[in-house]
């Protein structure tokens, strides 16, 4: 069931027109004299791609491409439904060893050290919690939190890719209980992928928004990327980030997946030391060049919450990082505040950190 | 300078200011917003914000209703397990979307906004 693409107006006309008859007053008209864009349903989520400067020759062979090449992964790498990843699962458990299959390699070699790096936070082996809590599949609208019985043995037994021993494409481990799950690094790492793909055709820019995670590729017309973040409490918007060339822009939040139960509302990021919904935090994005990390890290961030996420961000290396906090005030490291501008409505104060 | 130059400095100036509100004057109040509702990648609706209604589409998980009100426009129900599209409220700025994935509507207020995407 895939999304019929559609071409959406380019307005080149309006911009003719302003570069022929306004030269003299108009500024910033270059660079964006052919654009290509595209929006499909792909990858489980609303995908928006945008090619700069490509001929439609070029350009619409590329869009089909990189349709294809999401769809694939989305199923390669699915974690519920019958996949490869869901093979070697079961190989794990069956057997103690694991060859990782060729397609599972980048999630392997990416997933692993940024599993390490973000002390565990961000940890592919949360799958059995994430069905605990049904975060695997639709929630029901009857839906409700796992009792603290299920939680403690949960964590009294946690499972973390810390037990999996790996040489190679061999992976090795006592454990039987394996239901691994890359979603908190899979749309970075095809992310990267689709850049990859797209500096192949050499356009002269390029922004690939999946479901508000997106990448660049060079920049329209000399400027800066212009993207809105989105406020965690309205639909509007938080303020604008100046977005450079090659980077990356993940936001996690706790306002997407989740479900209410007796009033309390409970979402989808689970803290794998708790076992529960991350608390502390409305929401994080991440701007780093490489997609992959920005994408474990925005989870991982919003895990380790108000008191640790500046000390793990700069473990990390990181430092543009913006959170919104639970009383909607802002805080941005001194990287990220000189790209983050708040729009008018947003009266809550920025508030710019330094590293610990 | 002649009166004719005057004359042609003073039209250079009008021009010059019709064509800055023409062209960099985005969408205003002045301006009625619209918006597109597409199903499946085609547009099968488009709203004028400045008019009160209620509004549906059929996607292939059944019927998606739309209330447009004091130049909004909002997802009122979708067959779609989350909601997400129903909860996402009332949009108004110009680029603003909601989307039912799994019916596969994409409710969008037309216009510019002057943003290359949005983070979430």
């Amino acid at each position: 069931m895939r999304a019929r693409p559609w071409q959406t107006g380019t307005r080149i006309g309006t911009r003719l027109a302003a570069c022929l008859f306004g030269l003299t007053l108009v500024a910033g008209c270059g660079g964006d004299s052919q654009v290509h864009h595209q929006r499909v349903m792909v990858f489980g989520t609303l995908v928006d791609i945008s090619l700069y400067g490509l001929a439609a020759e070029d350009a619409e062979p590329l869009l089909a491409t990189i349709e294809d090449e999401l769809q694939t992964r989305h199923e390669t790498w699915h974690a519920w439904q019958t996949s490869p990843l869901t093979e070697l699962n079961a190989s794990l458990n069956d057997n103690g060893e694991a060859t990782i299959p060729e397609p599972l390699l980048p999630l392997f070699d990416r997933g692993l050290p940024l599993a390490r790096a973000t002390d565990y936070r961000f940890d592919p082996a949360v799958g059995g919690l994430v069905r605990l809590w049904g975060f695997h599949q639709e929630p029901a609208d009857d839906a409700e939190p796992p009792g603290d019985e299920a939680l403690a043995e949960w964590r009294d037994n946690r499972p973390s890719v810390a037990d999996l021993e790996r040489d190679g494409r061999e992976l090795r481990s006592d454990r039987r209980d394996w239901q691994m799950d890359f979603g908190g690094v899979a749309k970075g790492i095809a992310l990267a992928q689709v850049r990859r793909r797209i500096a192949e055709a050499e356009p002269d820019a390029a922004i690939v928004n999946a479901g508000g995670d997106l990448v660049t590729y060079g920049q329209p017309g000399g400027r800066a990327w212009r993207i809105g973040v989105r406020n965690p409490t309205q639909g509007e918007l938080l303020g604008e980030l100046a977005v450079h060339r090659d980077e990356a822009a993940f936001t996690t939040g706790d306002y997407e997946r989740g479900f209410e139960h007796e009033g309390t509302r409970y979402h989808h990021v689970l803290d794998p030391r708790t076992g529960r919904p991350a608390r502390g935090l409305r929401a994080v994005t991440v701007l780093a060049e490489d997609p992959a990390k920005a994408d474990a890290a925005a989870t991982a961030l919003l895990i380790a919450g108000p008191d640790n996420w500046q000390e793990l961000a700069s473990q990390l290396d990181l430092d543009r990082v913006l959170v919104v906090r639970p009383d909607r005030s802002i805080r941005a490291m001194p990287g990220m505040a000189k790209r983050f501008e708040a729009s008018d409505t947003v009266a809550d104060e920025v508030v710019t950190v330094s590293l610990p | 300078m002649t009166r004719i130059d005057g004359l042609i400095l003073a039209l250079a100036v009008i021009g010059v200011g019709a064509l800055y509100a023409t062209l960099w004057g985005g969408t205003n109040q002045a301006e009625p917003r619209r918006a597109t509702v597409q199903v499946a990648g085609e547009t099968v609706l488009r709203l004028d914000l400045s008019k009160a209604g209620e509004h549906q589409v059929t996607g292939p998980l059944g019927t998606t209703r739309i209330r447009v009100r004091d130049g909004r426009v909002r997802v009122t129900a979708s067959p779609g397990p989350r909601k997400l599209c129903v909860r996402r409220g009332w949009l108004r700025r110009p680029g603003a979307t909601a989307v039912c994935l799994p019916n596969q509507v994409v409710v969008a207020v037309a216009g510019d906004n002057g943003l290359d995407g949005t983070t979430y």
